[in-house]
């Protein structure tokens, strides 16, 4: 059975796979195939699950047979590899979790189980998802697939290049900051973060917990929908997951997007942005006006600018808090040649963290400890405050904001890991989304020298079905998700 | 300096990581930079502005017993184990 996996989406598959041109089984083996012969050289897998797939897929296709099938049934995704799954490594991409096999799902992992979806693998991440280049991975740099001496973006720098260069159908990421969107922008897939609440965070491995949530990376916005369709909804095992009765994204889908109100706020256009993607953007802007969209391009943000110090104490000290479970004694790496508990505890630590997972939990330590908590700390939550009501206010006005999704396209392997902070300001346009604790997607909007550039459109809390229908209709209008990488 | 060396390796054990004396010297230079660049926060007035803990709420559940994994499940990415106990060397000296 040959098929053009480049442009196969979840909702082609499904038609594929209920008409019987293809079965699972079929499907699964071409995307095992497809992984075996690209993954050398783009390095989005940590784990690669073939043998557990095929059988699942197996599964998948007697339920297609009777007719049972929903709408992930049968579909191979990846899944990054902070969400447990049962009886499958689950690395964090770190040393301290190479050998951890979870006994347990993640309940987005269980909710797509129960759909019979095939998972294929997990997907590589800078270590604990503490990044923004997929280069703080212990085990490999994932390349970015539209030229591989470049990085994909990051920390769900795997996800993204396996959907960009289809050694998935779609994968499931965690953003904290900009982790599902910078790199789908730097791969030229669309990601999506929703709302915080909406999806439990129960089975993600904690890293900032007031700020991860977990989201889609997919082709397309249509695939978004689907696959945010079935991953949303309360959960009594995460009391941070909210009641809410979520509407049906996919099918709700429309194009028609005449009388929202869009606002262009100027702080996103940061000094240092690139003029390719500034050009890009704006023109996606005028694209978005043509639709029938009411734009206004003077609404100011000014606290946003702050967002990237409040992100910098808050994940910090949130992760020192959340990291401390690695101790070396109930589960992961521990060092076992010391004299004392202790003594092996500092040096499991050690050497079971890489540079930068270190870096952010001494920051966090010290925002955290006596005498810094005011200054710091308390300080960070009080602007997280201004910069929430900031966007709560422009939000009495428009119906979603447009930026860029990051200031650069993609940046060259090595190019910004000596220099912490400036890897960090890749993040600036993301951010603020994750101390807000709303929802954003980031679609492909054109390519500079080669390399996708994406478009950011947020929305208020809940505002997930407006910003599914703009991105849609940018999406229909534009030829920019067509385009596939060719990898050697 | 936002940080000095002692403040580091005073950090350095309330995290509970070792550090050597590069990796010392890297992470002050580091975690400076990274601190200078947080003291924007100082010039922003919040006076009368209550912190934002997470976007939380208060949940509420029936105290039910339910299904929670086995012993063994518990235990088997444990490190050291012996007669189903976790195994460390000695905590007090």
């Amino acid at each position: 059975m040959s098929l053009e996996l480049q442009n196969l989406s979840i909702k082609n598959a499904r038609k594929l796979l209920d008409d019987g041109t293809i079965s699972a089984k079929e499907l699964t083996q071409l995307y095992l195939d497809r992984i075996e012969s690209t993954d050398k050289t783009i390095n989005s897998y940590v784990t690669i699950d073939g043998e557990k797939a095929l059988d699942q897929a197996e599964i998948a296709d007697k339920i297609i047979k009777s007719g049972k099938a929903s709408y992930l049934t049968g579909i191979p995704l990846q899944i990054k590899d902070n969400l447990c799954t049962k009886d499958t490594l689950t690395t964090c991409s770190s040393k301290m979790l190479e050998n951890f096999i979870p006994p347990y799902d993640a309940t987005v992992v269980k909710k797509l189980r129960n759909e019979s979806a095939v998972f294929l693998g997990k997907g590589n991440l800078d270590e604990f998802a503490m990044g923004s280049s997929t280069e703080n991975s212990a085990f490999n740099t994932t390349k970015n697939p539209w030229d591989i001496t470049k990085v994909p973006g990051g920390s769900s720098g795997g996800p993204a290049a396996a959907v960009a260069a289809s050694q998935a159908i779609a994968s499931l990421g965690s953003d904290t900051g900009g982790s599902i969107r910078q790199p789908a922008s730097l791969c030229g897939v669309v990601g999506f973060k929703p709302t915080y609440g909406l999806v439990s965070r129960y089975g993600l491995i904690a890293f900032a917990s007031s700020l991860d949530q977990i989201g889609p990376i997919t082709k397309d916005v249509t695939d978004c929908s689907i696959l945010l369709n079935s991953i949303v909804g309360n959960d009594p095992y995460d009391s941070t997951s909210l009641v809410y009765e979520a509407p049906d994204y996919y099918k709700n889908l429309s194009d028609n997007v005449a009388n929202l109100k869009i606002g262009v706020p100027k702080e996103y256009f940061v000094p240092g942005i690139d003029s390719k993607v500034r050009d890009s953007v704006e023109i996606a802007i005028a694209q978005l006006e043509s639709l029938g969209a009411k734009v206004d391009r003077e609404v100011s943000l000014p606290s946003s600018e702050l967002a990237l110090a409040v992100y910098y104490i808050i994940a910090p000290s949130e992760c020192s808090s959340n990291l401390a479970r690695f101790d070396g004694v109930k589960y992961g790496f521990r060092f076992k040649d010391g004299n004392s508990m202790w003594e092996e505890l500092e040096i499991t630590r050690q050497l079971g963290f890489g540079a930068e997972v270190k870096r952010r939990i001494m920051l966090g330590a010290y925002s955290l400890s006596a005498g810094y908590y005011d200054e710091y700390y308390l300080k960070a939550q009080k602007v997280r405050t201004v910069i929430t009501n900031e966007f709560e206010e422009v939000f009495k006005k428009y119906d979603l904001l447009v930026t860029p999704t990051s200031p650069t396209t993609a940046f060259g392997i090595g190019e910004k890991t000596k220099n912490p902070l400036q890897m960090y300001l890749s993040d600036v346009c993301t951010v603020p989304v994750n101390i807000a604790g709303l929802p954003a997607i980031s679609v492909p909007c054109g390519f500079s020298e080669g390399l996708p550039i994406g478009l950011q459109i947020i929305g208020p809390k809940f505002g997930e079905q407006n910003i599914l229908n703009l991105a849609y209709a940018f999406e229909q209008s534009t030829e920019w998700h067509t385009y596939n990488p060719r990898i050697e | 300096m936002a940080i000095d060396k002692e403040t580091v390796e005073y950090v350095s054990r309330l995290a509970k990581i070792r550090l050597n004396e590069k990796e010392l010297a890297e992470y002050t230079n580091q975690l400076d930079a990274i601190l200078n660049h947080i003291k924007l926060l100082e010039s922003v007035d919040t006076k009368n502005i209550e912190p934002q803990y997470g976007i939380l709420q208060t949940v509420m559940r029936e105290d039910k017993i339910a299904d929670s994994l086995e012993h063994s499940q518990v235990l088997q990415n444990a490190p050291d184990v012996e007669d189903g106990y976790i195994k460390v060397k000695p905590i007090l000296e």
